[in-house]
């Protein structure tokens, strides 16, 4: 994310950091398995409006941050951002184009991709998920979607970042 | 290349301790975020404070003082039972410092990786915080310091699926382990021999062995007991005392240091250094499976 030669690099920092918060933000008990993943949605959609600038490194930034800030392991959330920032730069010329509900379904499945390194990490400390709730965080990221690039996109579009 | 970058360090920061200054600097950076994050519900909170109505203050002020008065009386009683014990042990020779440094700390409101049981307090180095220092409430103990930042650290809670702590019950005095189980109001029992003295309502303190946990403190109480022939051990799970989940000031304890000799042992062939653990009470990180 360099500064200099591209404009308004700040709001890009800027969303993450409001995602990252809303990724800490106190919650119910019961809504805890359904927070959205927020950064999540954010990467893979400044990395299919702005493929040229926000990529897996990026990705892998904000993972560390997010694993820092969460207590996990470091490098865990970094290799599920990672894989969903690779994957959505893979297919971002076809991902722009979709209809929104098809748009949700990519978004679905790249949310639960990026879920599978946790699950893996653990699996391997010893406690394995006993239940589907990593489905939760991709069904509500996904129903939150269509909002989510509307506003980003109205954000950028109004603050013209390129 | 960055993944498997991110691979590499998930297995050193699970297996050794090289990232621990990294992550301490990372966290410092970010904490800022946090406190962001905790300021509008501590914000609120003292808001409904210092708005409250000036009877319900009155009533909660007397309601302390009163409270005050009852602990101040026990407290006599302890301090005579204390200089008595002393004495007594001082007969035995076998010493015992029974002073504990004691720090509040406040809960922040920030919420951690979902699938493990710890929280984020406001107290780090800077205040004089450690590794493995015990986190106390008022009814029991809730966990311990499992890694420190400059002004804040982490604690893992005594439900997290990775802690363990040996207790003992306070009616018989039988030893054992408590486990985590990751649900929030449930510990498991590990060990437990089908026979063994043990019923519902049974009260179960830190045993202090382990050297992490003080002894004494209440854990939880038992709240059911399944003995089931065919299993090697029987299957009991625990209330915990502390009120883990809704709490906003903490206690953290610098234990006294342990005692330092330990009785004669019967049959000591091998100069063992003295460790009498029957059970690990730091956070096993290892993939350990209750059942």
């Amino acid at each position: 994310m360099s500064l200099e030669k591209h404009q308004h690099g700040w709001v890009i920092v800027a969303s993450f950091m409001i995602a990252l918060m809303l990724a800490i933000m106190p919650l119910p008990a019961w809504a805890i398995p359904w927070r959205p993943d927020w950064v999540g949605l954010a990467l893979i959609y400044w990395c299919i409006a702005l493929p040229q600038r926000v990529g897996v490194f990026s990705g892998w930034l904000v993972g560390i941050v997010h694993d820092v800030l969460t207590t996990t392991l470091l490098g865990q959330h970094a290799l599920s951002f990672c894989l969903m920032a690779y994957i959505s730069l893979q297919i971002h010329r076809r991902l722009r184009i979709y209809p929104f509900h098809q748009q949700m379904i990519v978004v679905f499945s790249l949310i639960l991709i990026g879920q599978l390194p946790t699950i893996w990490v653990r699996g391997l400390q010893g406690s394995p998920p006993d239940n589907l709730s990593f489905l939760y965080v991709a069904l509500t990221s996904m129903l939150l979607w269509p909002w989510l690039f509307t506003g980003l996109r109205m954000l950028r579009q109004g603050m013209k970042v390129h | 290349m960055l993944v498997l970058l991110s691979i590499v360090m998930m297995t050193v920061d699970h297996r050794l301790d090289y990232l621990k200054t990294t992550r301490t600097y990372l966290a410092l950076a970010v904490s800022p975020l946090q406190y962001v994050v905790s300021f509008p519900i501590a914000g609120a909170q003292w808001l409904s404070r210092s708005f409250a109505q000036r009877t319900r203050l009155l009533e909660e002020n007397k309601q302390m003082r009163d409270d005050n008065l009852i602990l101040k009386m026990r407290l006599q009683r302890f301090e005579d039972l204390q200089r008595e014990n002393e004495r007594l042990r001082s007969l035995l020779e076998s010493s015992k410092k029974i002073s504990e440094r004691v720090l509040i700390a406040e809960v922040m409101a920030v919420d951690l990786d979902p699938y493990s049981r710890k929280m984020l307090i406001n107290k780090g180095e800077y205040q004089g915080v450690e590794k493995s220092l015990p986190l106390l409430d008022a009814q029991g103990v809730m966990g311990q310091v499992i890694e420190t930042g400059l002004f804040s650290s982490t604690a893992m809670l005594i439900t997290d699926p990775a802690h363990a702590l040996p207790v003992q019950v306070k009616r018989t005095g039988l030893h054992t382990v408590v486990a985590g189980t990751g649900a929030a109001n449930s510990l498991a029992l590990l060990y437990l021999p089908n026979t063994a003295e043990i019923r519902v309502g049974d009260e179960l303190v830190t045993s202090g062995l382990g050297g992490v946990f003080p002894p004494g403190y209440p854990v939880g109480i038992v709240t059911e007991v399944i003995r089931d022939v065919g299993k090697p051990f029987a299957d009991a799970k625990a209330k915990p005392s502390a009120l883990l989940d809704h709490n906003r000031d903490v206690l953290i304890i610098w234990p006294a240091p342990p005692p330092p000799q330990v009785p004669v042992p019967p049959v000591a062939p091998v100069a063992e250094p003295v460790k009498p653990e029957p059970a690990k009470p730091t956070p096993s990180t290892t993939g350990r499976n209750p059942r």
